[in-house]
């Protein structure tokens, strides 16, 4: 059967990171609501908005749209590893950064 | 690892199957282009040429090669980036680059002319800086996000099911009440 290049990404341990994430910090409803939906996006395209890590090879990062936070100094964060070959996408980390207008 | 052209057009193809010729040559500039800024290598060997038509490389069908996954992630994002735009708009910015302009600059009509992996290199990893600062987040606060990241994927995770998902969408609820 060919690959169909539009089929979505298997996404993986998203939830289970996001939920370490928020444990670990207090995160507004809305945040919550807006990472949610943006784990959907990865399964379109994960390449989307995203920087690739160059010290650790297969490993990227995005700064998540629509998730200012603590007075809007923070934005959340969050790394993961692409695998195209599988066209699956794994979790690696969620994360608060503090976020300078450039 | 520096692939032969032929297994990134196939993989540029392959994914996207509505690539034209013409914009196939366009998306070689561009993968060979940021493949160069992030890992000081060509992604492919043989030269990008500019010509009348726009950027162009010459390449044999060959043999099937599979690439490994950071030379796939270097087409995925290309694609990602640039995959639906036309090809006169790929033109236009290609065209605007100084990497083309250079090559350009030494070229007569209906001839052709070398555009240099140097100066490619040394474009694209000046723009991915550029790009990299415009996030505005820190090296550190990356540093801090990905530390451990080998270590990481050692951890056994679930696979992100709709099930998976609601139950976490339970859980916010839950918190919400």
């Amino acid at each position: 059967m060919p690959d169909d290049p539009l089929r979505p990404w298997t996404l993986e341990g998203f939830t289970e990171r996001f939920l370490a994430w928020v444990d670990l910090e207090t995160i507004d409803e809305h945040i919550s609501r807006t990472v949610d939906e943006w784990i959907d996006t990865r399964a379109a395209d994960p390449y989307h908005g995203a920087t690739e890590e160059p010290r650790v090879e297969g490993l990227w990062w995005v700064k998540i749209p629509g998730t200012l936070h603590k007075g809007g100094d923070y934005i959340a964060i969050c790394s993961y590893w692409i695998n195209r070959d599988e066209h699956s996408v794994r979790c690696d980390n969620f994360g608060s950064a503090p976020w300078t207008v450039s | 690892m520096t692939a032969p052209a032929n297994a990134v057009v196939k993989s540029l193809t392959d994914r996207r199957l509505d690539v034209d010729a013409p914009a196939v040559h366009h998306l070689l500039y561009l993968c060979q282009g940021h493949h160069l800024g992030w890992f000081a290598e060509p992604l492919f060997a043989e030269p990008i040429l500019a010509t009348d038509r726009g950027p162009h490389v010459e390449f044999d069908p060959g043999e099937d090669i599979r690439l490994p996954n950071r030379e796939l992630n270097t087409i995925g994002y290309v694609l990602s980036r640039y995959g639906n735009l036309l090809v006169r708009d790929l033109a236009t910015l290609i065209r605007a680059q100084s990497p083309y302009q250079l090559a350009e600059a030494g070229r007569q009509p209906g001839q052709t002319a070398h555009i240099s992996v140097d100066v490619l290199r040394q474009h694209f990893a000046a723009a991915n800086a550029v790009e990299r600062a415009e996030t505005g987040i820190s090296e550190e606060a990356v540093a801090q996000l990905v530390a451990g990241a080998r270590e990481r994927l050692n951890d056994p995770l679930s696979v992100d099911t709709p099930q998976v998902r609601e139950r976490m969408r339970a859980r916010f609820a839950d918190h919400a009440r």
